[in-house]
């Protein structure tokens, strides 16, 4: 992307969501805060006559591009960023969560705790149509009965990464995909007064997964500093909801070599209601002759419907940087999850612009 | 219809400017009110929207250094924080970057890629010469990708 472009979108994205507090005339005139009277009640006047469409009617003589109103039904463009290096889940093992999505809290996750007289795990799993990201690492710890407190040292994370190195950002929980993160006891944790009560940090919320009565403390019985785990994340299996749903591809407008402004239809012509689940990106790609312009992202799945029912569909915006392509082209678009591509669907040719 | 149609657009260039979401809406407030004063003694009525865009960086240029506030500009307008959006990588990093450029560098940027306008359009409203706003933007542009390419080293 030529840097006239990135400077337009960081303006647009990061500007556009800014609109005026105050959504009528005579309210600015009334915020206004200074004593001069007779200015107020002129701009009253004035803007009265604005607004009423008289002689002055506003023509743009110089070009303005107005604010495009948000189109009823449409799901908002947003750019969600596909992690750079990406590659497929069987290589890196647990799916990365995009920055957009929130951090995983506790209303949006339900738990699964599992105590031994030795251990303690924990279990997360998304509710129902949640996207969220968690941080691999928990501050899990012990308390004894006297609030004495033991936290377990982190193991080495290049131990639980199939690619040997640290996981970074977050883990991303969707679907039936869960994670789990257990603590054993150790040594260390056994000089605790009995009962002692597991926790671990979620996001800025500690949760006491449980107690343990009498745990298991004989000598040798294990390492005196075992480690604790980072989350392992435990495949549910794919959804796949743009595997069920039709796509279909409605160009909207074409501006030059600036952008080309597309919906994204996806309907569901099955007989069931279908969960969005886990986010499908999509690769856009504007062909025209040998140049090429593309754009890869999430579906903008935070604001969509968690569900779509029988015959009806929901539509995403997506706006593809043209790089300064004007000659006619073809948009291809891939809609694919980590693993692989779903739908592969194309467009007419689109005029020059 | 002045307020609907360049409302928005003015307080977008009032918070680029100043990094203060309150001051911004009140500068716009404030261009309404001083240009819906002279609406009378306007010879060109149809241009009332360019007079409001000239407030708004006249008044945005006063508010800055009038009260030096450059310093927390940048602390205050990281889009993460400021407009709870997701924080994405290359805008971050793009509008951090034009955050550092000179106020008047800012506005013509977003007088020609936000609003689209040509370079006369941007020259009248900046109260400049149309080979000026032809400069001004070529050095603010060339500041944005001497800065893109620090970055990427």
């Amino acid at each position: 992307m030529n840097v006239e472009a990135r400077i337009e979108t960081a303006l647009r994205e990061t500007l556009g969501e800014i609109n005026l507090r105050t959504p009528s005339p005579p309210d600015v005139v009334r915020r206004v805060r200074r004593r001069r009277t007779v200015r107020l009640i002129s701009a009253a006047v004035a803007l009265s006559v604005v607004t009423s469409g008289g002689f002055l009617a506003v023509r743009d003589l110089w070009r303005v591009r107005p604010v495009e109103p948000a189109t009823p039904g449409v799901v908002p463009f947003k750019v969600l960023p596909v992690k750079v290096g990406w590659r497929p889940l069987e290589l890196v093992g647990s799916p990365l969560a995009p920055r957009g999505f929130p951090d995983c809290t506790r209303d949006l996750v339900s738990f699964f705790p599992e105590l031994t007289d030795r251990s303690a795990a924990i279990t997360l799993r998304p509710r129902k149509g949640v996207q969220c990201g968690l941080a691999w690492w928990s501050d899990g710890f012990w308390t004894g009965a006297d609030g004495q407190r033991y936290q377990p040292p982190p193991a080495s994370p290049e131990q639980y990464s199939p690619n040997g190195k640290p996981p970074k950002g977050r883990l991303l929980l969707m679907g039936t995909g869960s994670a789990r993160m257990g603590a054993p006891f150790s040594g260390k944790a056994c000089e605790l007064q009995a009962p002692v009560t597991y926790s671990v940090q979620l996001a800025d919320e500690t949760i006491e997964v449980g107690s343990i009565d009498a745990p298991v403390c004989e000598v040798g019985a294990y390492p005196e500093d075992a480690k604790a785990s980072p989350y392992q994340y435990q495949f549910g299996g794919l959804e796949t909801p743009a595997g069920s749903l039709t796509p279909r591809l409605e160009i909207e407008e074409r501006r030059g070599g600036r952008f080309l402004d597309f919906v994204l239809q996806l309907t569901n012509k099955t007989e069931d209601s279908i969960v969005i689940g886990r986010c499908p990106f999509y690769d856009a790609t504007f062909v025209s002759g040998g140049q090429k312009a593309a754009l890869r992202s999430y579906l903008n799945c935070p604001e969509a419907p968690d569900s779509i029912p029988p015959e009806e569909g929901a539509r995403f915006q997506i706006r593809l940087p043209l790089n300064g392509i004007k000659g006619p082209g073809k948009l291809h678009l891939l809609l694919r999850d980590e693993n692989r591509v779903m739908h592969r669907v194309a467009s007419a040719v689109i005029e020059g612009g | 219809m002045l307020y609907v149609s360049h409302g928005s657009g003015l307080v977008r260039l009032a918070y680029l400017l100043t990094g203060d979401r309150d001051a911004a809406e009140d500068i716009t407030h404030e261009a309404f009110a001083k240009v819906g004063a002279r609406l009378f003694g306007l010879k060109d009525p149809d241009k009332a929207g360019g007079y409001l865009y000239r407030t708004v960086v006249n008044l945005s240029r006063g508010y800055t250094r009038g009260i030096s506030r450059q310093r927390k500009l940048e602390a205050r307008l990281r889009p993460s924080q400021d407009l709870a959006q997701p924080s994405l990588e290359d805008r971050d990093e793009v509008f951090q970057i034009l955050l550092r450029l000179p106020q008047r560098q800012r506005a013509a940027l977003y007088l020609r890629h936000y609003l689209g306008l040509n370079e006369a359009g941007a020259a009248e409203i900046l109260g400049i010469s149309t080979s000026a706003m032809k400069s001004l933007t070529h050095r603010a542009t060339e500041a944005c990708r001497t800065q893109m390419r620090e970055e990427v080293r």
